[in-house]
């Protein structure tokens, strides 16, 4: 098996700050960081490639810009802290995205032509299709004239768990830059004659399967049922283009598995 | 106006005496100037009318010769207390070699007011930081937060911040917040 590290995954490794024993870091640093520890003893099995590391940086570069928009400047003595800040942050994350590129992937060539026409003549227009037919949560239809927003939300529930079909969930057509991770991932895949599994370790909902959620538009309720995921979109994917989309925890699992397998 | 092209080449011709005669720390000015240019025209970027973008690139290369200039000019009088073989200079020489690369750029901002190429003097910037971390001419980020007196909290909060932005960027946020 080889593992594409999505830029997710990527950046949620490298998001970290450490100070006076207190971290600060994302909701998904532990999963991703584990993984891409573990590619760090196993480089071979990682893949980084040159599309998914310039993407990180620059969602580097943008998370970073709107940070400082966000943050109101009293005076120049106030912008230079926070550009200082900024630097310095930035300059620690963006060395151990250095450092994971460098430690915990190898890298294939991608034939960047043949990348660009899978992406738009085959893996966009089968999203394209797919994405009509799918919906970002589950609406149940009721009436308008019903107010009251505790109705609501026990309605949308009681009609939810009756339902016998729920749909394809799936959060709208992927960004361009996913498109293109896809279609590195396609390439790859034939590349090597799918004689080995392509996974591709994301936190992104267009690449894993899909927490179903449901909700009210008119009473702004929402919430994921548990344990419920719908992996239609992931599973044509793979059966279409032939890479697997998981979170990192079930890569890590599989990963593992895979190599005690081997020693034995 | 400082020029630092001009500023480069006085830090190698001085680094090239040193070299030759031993570190003499009553010929540093080139250095000196050079690091206290690199803290004004910081603040001239951020003040200037160049889009947020800009202006975060112009600040993190100031900042890049200024942090490497000043731990250059503190590894060199350690050096120098320390009667060291010219190991230090000859790094330095090397590192000013990148120094000389990103000056044109900069000397470009201070002349027309802007740089067009401003994603290349980001990556050269880098290119300085990485360098400098890797010979040793790099505060660490205790010093540089002590020297602008900011407080660990702050960087948290920005950090914080930072984190959230991240998860928006890349479209991981939980939607049912």
């Amino acid at each position: 098996m080889r593992i594409l590290v999505e830029t997710s995954v990527l950046m949620g490794a490298s998001i970290f700050w450490q100070c006076d024993g207190q971290s600060v870091k994302g909701f998904s640093f532990d999963k991703c960081n584990e993984l891409l520890f573990f590619l760090k003893e196993h480089p071979e099995l990682g893949i980084i490639t040159k599309t998914i590391e310039d993407e990180a940086r620059s969602v580097l570069d943008k998370a970073v810009l709107r940070t400082i928009h966000q943050t109101y400047f009293t005076d120049i003595r106030e912008k230079i802290r926070t550009m200082t800040m900024q630097h310095v942050v930035s300059n620690y994350c963006l060395d151990r995205l250095d450092k994971f590129v460098e430690e915990c992937s190898s890298r294939l060539p991608v034939d960047t032509k043949e990348r660009d026409r899978i992406k738009t003549q085959e893996v966009e227009p089968f999203l394209n299709d797919l994405v009509m037919k799918t919906v970002r949560y589950i609406q149940p239809d009721i009436p308008s004239f019903i107010k009251s927003k505790e109705i609501r939300e026990e309605l949308t529930d009681v009609i939810v768990k009756s339902l016998p079909s729920k749909g394809i969930v799936y959060k709208g057509m992927p960004a361009d830059r996913d498109l293109t991770i896809m279609a590195e991932a396609t390439f790859i895949c034939r590349k090597r004659k799918n004689e080995e599994k392509i996974y591709v370790a994301s936190i992104d909902n267009h690449f894993i399967p899909n927490k179903v959620q449901v909700g009210s538009y008119l009473s702004g309720y929402k919430k994921y049922l548990e344990n419920e995921l719908d992996s239609t979109v992931r599973d044509r994917l793979a059966a279409k283009f032939g890479f697997i989309g998981d979170e990192p925890e079930k890569i890590l699992e599989a990963a593992k598995q895979e190599t005690s397998e081997q020693k034995t | 106006m400082f020029n630092y092209v001009e500023g480069c080449e006085r830090i190698h011709r001085m680094l090239n005496t040193f070299l030759v005669n031993g570190i003499d720390e009553n010929h540093l000015e080139p250095l000196d100037d050079l690091i206290k240019s690199a803290q004004i025209d910081e603040v001239k970027a951020l003040n200037s009318y160049q889009p947020m973008s800009q202006q975060r690139i112009l600040f993190g290369a100031f900042r890049n010769i200024y942090n490497t200039t000043e731990e250059m000019r503190a590894k060199l009088r350690i050096a120098r207390a320390i009667h060291e073989n010219p190991k230090t200079v000859e790094r330095a020489l090397e590192m000013i070699e990148n120094l000389c690369v990103v000056a044109p750029y900069i000397d470009e901002f201070l002349t027309k007011g802007g740089t067009k190429e401003s994603g290349r003097l980001n990556e050269l910037s880098r290119a300085l930081y990485r360098k400098a971390n890797r010979l040793g001419f790099y505060q660490n980020v205790d010093a540089q937060l002590k020297h602008a007196q900011i407080r660990e909290a702050e960087v948290e909060a920005f950090a914080k911040k930072l984190t959230e932005n991240i998860e928006i960027e890349v479209e991981t946020t939980d939607e049912t917040l």
